[in-house]
C-alpha cells in the first residue's frame, strides 16, 4: 500500500519547528528509511504519519485515502517503538492479540494468528511470558510480532534495533530484511545508523533540520550525494572535502586537472572524495605529495590519515586526508607518499550552497 | 558500636523507633482489656490482671458503637469509591491530555488541602442546615469527596506521569478508544498507585474528626466522634475509649498487612516524580 506525504510540517507548542515541509511518496511494498542526525525530525515525521501528532500543515494519505484527520487506530498502520512499548501487564500472546480482538476478531482466531506470526519470528515458546521476563531481543521480537500480526497497510519503525547489542542488531537487521523481502509490506523505518539504512532500504530519505536533503536508493545516496550535508553524513570514515577550481568544465586541484571530474561553469568548487577513491602512489608521481601521520585499522582495510605537503588550503574542514588502503598493502607511519584520486568518482559541490554540481 | 556493622545498627535503630511508636498503641490495647477497677490504679500494671471484654461490650451497649462503625464504613467507603472513580479520569486528563498544563494548577489543587478545617466548617454547617441534610451520611460523603478528590488527583497524577506514554500510544494504534485505554492499559499499569491513593483517601476520611463532629449529632455519627463521647465532663472512661480506639485501628492494620507490598512499591514509584 502506498503512503504519500505532502508539505508536511509540525511546529510544537513551544515553537520548535521539528518538521518543515516534507514531501514523500512511498510505493507499495517499498522499504523507505528516514535517516538523519539526532533531532532532525525523524521521530516526529513518523508520529505524524501514525497520527500520534497533529500536523501544523500538510496532508498524509495512505493508499490514496486522505488520513490527515483520522484517528491512529483507523489508519491501519502499525508502529514499532524504540522502547518497544509492550503492554507490561499482558503476556506476549495478549500483547499480540489485543489489536485483533479490539477489532472484533474472536479470541481463538486471534490467538491462532498470533501463534502463526510467533512461529515466523521464533518466539512461539515465549508467548505465555510477560515482557518483564523477556530479554531485550525477545521483547523486540514480540513488539515486531504485535505489529505484524495485524497485517497493517504499513509498518512504522522508530529505531527498533537501537536497544540491542551489536551482534543481535546485525542479526535482527538481516531478519528484518528477510521478512520484508518475503512479505513486501510497505515500511517506513527511522534510524540514525547509516549502515542500517543503506543495508535495509529500497530508498533512503536523508533529513536535516526538518527538511529532506535527498531521497534516493542507497547506492546513489552514497555515490552521488545531493549536497555536502548528505556526502558528509553518509559514509564511515567520512568523505574528504577538498578546495578546487572549475576550469573549462573540469575540476583542478593543486594545479592538476582531473579530466573526468566534470561540471559546467568555472570558479572555486568543493570536491568530495571518498577515502576509497584516494589512491596512494610513489611520491612525486601523483596529484600531490603527503606524509602519513597515523592510521586506523578497520578490519579489511586500514585508513591512512595523510598531511598534504606544499598544498596549503587544499583540505576543507579537516586536517587530514583519509585514504582507505587494503590491509595487506604495506604502509608506514611517517612515510612520504603520492596521492591521486579516482576522478570519475569525485563529487563536485557548489562552494556557496553545498549543492551537487553533477548532472546525474 | 559494640562490634555492629552499619546495617545492624540501622536495624537496631529501626526496632527502637518502632517500639517507641508502638508503646502508646500497646498501652491502649492493654487498657482495652483491663478491668475498670485497676485501669485507674496509681501504679499501672501491664500484665498482672485478668483480661476482660467488658469494655468491648460496653462500647456497643452504651455508646452505640455498632451504628458508628456502620456510619464510618458507609461514609468513608462510599466517599472513597466516588473519589477514586472521579480521580482517575481527572488525573489522566491532567497528566496526559494537556488539561491544566504545568505544575501551577497542581499547586492550586493541592493548596485546597492547606485550608484549615475550622475556617470552613461553620459555613458547611450553615449550608447543611439550609439544605436540611445536617446529621446525614450524605453530608459527610459530600464533604469527604470534596476534600479527598483534589488530593487523590494530585497523587494519581504523579503515578500516571510515571507510566510510559508509548504504551498508551501503542494502544491507540491498536485501535483502543480512550475508555479502553483507561480500563485495559492504565488501570492495570497504575494498580500500585491506585492502591496507595485509595488507602490514603480512605485513611484520611476514616480518621477525620472535626467535620464529623460539627456536621453530625447522633444519626450519622462516625467512630472518631463516637469515641469522644466516652469522655464526659466528669470522667474519662478509659476502658471504653481504648476498646473503641482498637476497633478504629483494626481496618488500618488489616489494609496495611494485605497491601504492604503494593504500598511500598507504590510509594517508591510515586517518589520518582
Ligand atoms: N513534544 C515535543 N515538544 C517540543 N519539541 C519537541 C517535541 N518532540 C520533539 N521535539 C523537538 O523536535 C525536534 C525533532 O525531534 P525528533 O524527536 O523528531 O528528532 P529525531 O530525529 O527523532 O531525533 P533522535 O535521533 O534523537 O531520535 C527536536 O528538536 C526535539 O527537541
Ligand atoms: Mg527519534
Amino acid at each position: 500500500m502506498t503512503v504519500s506525504v505532502k508539505q508536511l510540517a509540525k511546529q510544537f507548542r513551544d515553537g520548535t519547528r521539528a518538521v518543515r515541509g516534507i514531501d514523500l511518496d512511498i510505493a507499495d511494498g517499498e522499504f523507505l528509511t528516514l535517516l538523519g542526525p539526532s533531532g532532525c525530525g525523524k521521530t516526529t515525521t513518523l508520529r505524524l504519519i501514525a497520527g500520534l501528532e497533529e500536523p501544523t500543515e500538510g496532508s498524509i494519505s495512505i493508499n490514496k485515502r486522505d488520513v490527515t484527520n483520522i484517528d491512529p487506530g483507523d489508519r491501519n498502520v502499525a508502529m514499532v517503538f524504540q522502547s518497544y512499548a509492550l503492554y507490561p501487564h499482558m503476556t506476549a500472546l495478549q500483547n499480540m492479540t489485543l489489536g485483533l480482538t479490539v477489532g472484533g476478531m474472536s479470541k481463538a482466531e486471534a490467538a491462532e494468528m498470533a501463534r502463526e506470526t510467533a512461529r515466523l519470528l521464533g518466539i512461539e515458546k515465549l508467548l505465555e511470558r510477560k515482557p518483564a521476563k523477556l530479554s531485550g531481543g525477545e521483547r523486540q521480537r514480540v513488539a515486531l510480532g504485535r505489529a505484524m500480526v495485524r497485517r497493517p497497510a504499513c509498518y512504522l519503525m522508530d529505531e527498533p534495533l537501537s536497544n540491542l547489542d551489536l551482534k543481535r542488531r546485525e542479526h535482527m537487521r538481516t531478519e528484518l530484511k528477510r521478512l520484508h523481502q518475503q512479505h513486501r509490506v510497505t515500511t517506513i523505518y527511522v534510524t540514525h545508523d547509516q549502515a542500517e539504512a543503506l543495508i535495509l532500504s529500497d530508498r533512503v530519505a536523508v533529513l536535516n533540520e526538518g527538511t529532506i536533503q535527498q531521497v534516493a536508493d542507497p547506492i546513489t545516496i552514497y555515490e552521488r550525494p545531493a549536497n555536502t550535508f548528505v556526502a558528509d553524513f553518509i559514509g564511515s570514515p567520512s568523505i574528504n572535502f577538498l578546495n578546487g577550481e572549475l576550469r573549462d568544465g573540469a575540476a583542478m586541484i593543486a594545479g592538476r586537472r582531473l579530466e573526468e571530474a566534470r561540471a559546467p561553469g568555472s570558479g572555486p568548487v568543493t570536491l568530495g572524495v571518498r577515502p576509497e577513491d584516494v589512491i596512494l602512489e610513489a611520491p612525486g608521481s601523483a596529484v600531490i605529495d603527503g606524509v602519513i601521520d597515523f592510521t586506523e585499522p578497520y578490519g579489511g582495510v586500514v585508513i591512512a590519515f595523510i598531511s598534504p605537503q606544499n598544498a596549503d588550503g587544499l583540505l576543507k574542514e579537516r586536517e587530514h586526508l583519509a585514504a582507505s588502503v587494503d590491509v595487506h598493502q604495506p604502509i608506514e607511519i611517517g612515510a612520504r607518499v603520492g596521492v591521486g584520486f579516482r576522478a570519475s568518482r569525485v563529487n563536485l559541490f557548489d562552494v556557496a550552497t553545498g549543492g551537487s554540481l553533477l548532472s546525474n | 558500636m559494640w562490634g555492629m556493622n552499619t546495617k545492624q545498627a540501622i536495624n537496631l535503630l529501626a526496632v527502637v523507633v518502632v517500639i517507641l511508636w508502638l508503646i502508646p498503641v500497646i498501652w491502649v490495647a492493654i487498657n482495652s482489656i483491663k478491668p475498670t477497677n485497676i485501669i485507674n490504679a496509681p501504679i499501672p500494671t501491664f500484665y498482672s490482671f485478668t483480661p476482660t471484654v467488658e469494655h468491648y461490650i460496653e462500647i456497643f451497649d452504651r455508646f452505640q458503637f455498632d451504628r458508628a462503625i456502620f456510619n464510618s464504613l458507609v461514609t468513608v467507603g462510599v466517599s472513597t469509591l466516588i473519589v477514586m472513580i472521579l480521580a482517575l479520569p481527572a488525573a489522566y486528563a491532567v497528566a496526559r491530555m494537556g488539561l491544566m498544563r504545568g505544575d501551577t494548577w497542581a499547586l492550586v489543587i493541592l493548596s485546597l488541602r492547606f485550608m484549615p478545617g475550622v475556617v470552613i466548617v461553620l459555613p458547611y454547617f450553615k449550608m447543611a442546615n439550609w439544605l436540611g441534610i445536617h446529621d446525614t451520611q450524605i453530608l459527610l460523603i459530600i464533604v469527604y469527596v470534596a476534600f479527598g478528590l483534589p488530593f487523590a488527583v494530585w497523587i494519581l497524577r504523579g503515578f500516571l506521569l510515571d507510566l510510559p506514554k508509548e504504551v498508551e500510544e501503542a494502544g491507540r494504534l491498536d485501535g483502543l478508544g480512550w475508555i479502553q485505554i483507561i480500563f485495559r492499559l492504565i488501570l492495570p499499569m497504575a494498580a500500585p498507585g491506585i492502591a496507595v491513593t485509595t488507602i490514603f483517601t480512605f485513611v484520611f476520611s476514616w480518621n477525620e474528626y472535626l467535620f464529623a463532629l460539627f456536621l453530625t449529632t447522633s444519626k450519622a455519627t462516625t467512630m472518631p466522634v463516637a469515641l469522644q463521647k466516652t469522655i464526659d465532663i466528669y470522667n474519662v472512661l478509659w476502658g471504653s475509649l481504648s476498646a473503641g480506639a482498637m476497633i478504629q485501628l483494626l481496618p488500618m492494620v488489616i489494609v496495611v498487612f494485605l497491601l504492604q507490598r503494593h504500598i511500598a512499591r507504590g510509594l517508591a514509584l510515586g517518589a520518582v516524580k
